[in-house]
């Protein structure tokens, strides 16, 4: 039989996720419980609760890998569908066969090259300065971006195919191009130089670019790893030295 | 190679509002767990949904990675972000709404051998769903301090309230999750 102190004890019982109760409090609800079966299951259901959130772990809610692969190909469409709405003349004619090209191909990747931060020095190992994976169906846009702090003539920025990739396009004079020479001014702040490859065998290769201004030689690599499925784009800096 | 890239937050954060998915979900990477504990605890421990709560609040904050300019933490810019673009998935969800809370047959009459840990991953699912009825602002204190154990100062940055204010809070929302416990208790015995 319970007494008539339940409402009390449910009061006190409300606090056990709360709070450390007192010895006197602790002693109430012992007291109470051991003849009201209804506190006592109230009290036994808050001490399982009290100790399931002391069991969990916060990594227990890691982000499952499933949403990490869907958030990623949103991201990819998302990234696609702003590129489509912001059309950018970027460079002169030649070139422009390369860009046309681009407009259908899926765009992914933005390599952020900064020429003011680079070290002085070359790295020999090449500093990572992105890495994505992305489906190997599809033609790659590979997107040079430099930033300039202020108005930059005569820049030639060179791009050298490995074999096994080749710019993709309709443009018969550019299919076969190993290398391209495009030059041009920066205006200051962010400039992009896109262009679309495709990879036509599996294995690493990579496409190397150098930039040359202002007495020196920038140069950065975009080693392309393909197995068939995916291709693992990374971008490396590899820093400036003098020409 | 490593499989990460070597970037301080505030360099991913120009990156990503570049437009560098990879730097983006690397933020992510980052702050998932708390973001996805919350998720969780909004649709009631269901992962689908809470899966889906998360991508797309995530996909709002791409959008809008430009409104931030960096003069708080990324983190603190991107939790209210978060928990208005759940709120409002989470509105549009009509199954979001009502999260069933019943034993399941094979603990219920304890006919089918099931063993502890499964009668635990149970029981916190009811506890999430419970966690889930109570206000957002409950939930949000309760993710943050007792499902992702962070300091009360962290915690209070995130939300961006005072620590002065979010101490009540938390004993409050404990409060009504022990109440709901109660009324609940079949669920825990
Ligand atoms: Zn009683």
């Amino acid at each position: 039989m319970a007494d008539n102190n339940c409402a009390r004890i449910v009061e006190l019982l409300s606090d056990l996720l709360s709070r450390e109760l007192t010895p006197e409090e602790r002693r109430a609800i012992d007291q109470h419980c051991a003849v009201c079966p209804e506190c006592e299951n109230s009290r036994r259901a808050l001490h399982a609760a009290r100790t399931l959130l002391r069991e969990h772990r916060p990594d227990d809610d890691a982000v499952p890998g499933d949403l990490r692969a869907a958030l990623h190909r949103r991201l990819i469409e998302e990234r696609a569908a702003r590129e489509k709405e912001a059309k950018r003349p970027l460079f002169g004619r030649p070139v422009r066969a390369l860009l046309g090209a681009a407009a259908c191909a899926f765009l992914f990747l933005l390599g952020y090259l900064t020429f003011t931060a680079l070290p002085e020095q070359t790295a020999e190992e090449g500093v990572v300065l992105s890495r994505s994976v992305v489906n190997a169906k599809e033609p790659l846009t590979i997107r040079l971006t430099y930033t300039a702090e202020r108005p930059l003539a005569d820049v030639a920025v060179t791009i050298r195919l490995d074999d096994g990739i080749v710019f993709h396009t309709d443009d018969t004079r550019f299919r076969d191009l190993r290398e391209y020479e495009w030059k041009g001014a920066l205006k200051a702040g962010t400039n992009e130089i896109p262009f679309v490859v495709e990879v036509r065998r599996t294995g690493t290769r990579t496409i190397h670019t150098t930039a040359e201004f202002d007495g020196y030689r920038h140069r950065h690599d975009v080693d392309l790893q393909a197995d068939g499925e995916t291709i693992t784009v990374t971008y490396l800096s590899y820093g400036k030295r003098p020409i | 190679m490593a499989a990460s890239v070597p970037f301080s937050e505030k360099e991913l954060v120009a990156r990503a509002r570049r437009g560098d998915t990879a730097a983006f979900e690397e933020l992510v990477r980052i702050h998932g767990t708390k973001l996805f504990s919350f998720a969780l605890n909004l649709a009631g421990g269901r992962r689908d949904l809470a899966q889906d709560l998360l991508q797309e609040a995530l996909l709002h904050a791409y959008r809008g990675i430009d409104s931030f300019r960096g003069e708080s933490s990324f983190s603190s810019w991107l939790w209210p972000i978060l928990r208005n673009a759940l709120l409002r998935h989470r509105e549009r969800t009509e199954a979001a709404r009502e999260t069933p809370l019943a034993k399941s047959d094979a603990v219920a009459d304890g006919t089918l051998p099931v063993e502890a840990g499964l009668i635990r991953e149970e029981r916190f699912g009811h506890l999430r769903a419970l966690v889930s009825r109570l206000s957002v602002e409950d939930q949000e204190a309760l993710t943050l301090i007792d499902f992702q154990e962070l300091p009360f100062e962290e915690a209070a940055r995130l939300i961006g309230i005072p620590v002065d204010t979010l101490k009540p809070r938390i004993f409050r929302a404990r409060q009504r999750l022990a109440e709901l416990v109660m009324k609940h208790k079949d669920l825990f015995l």
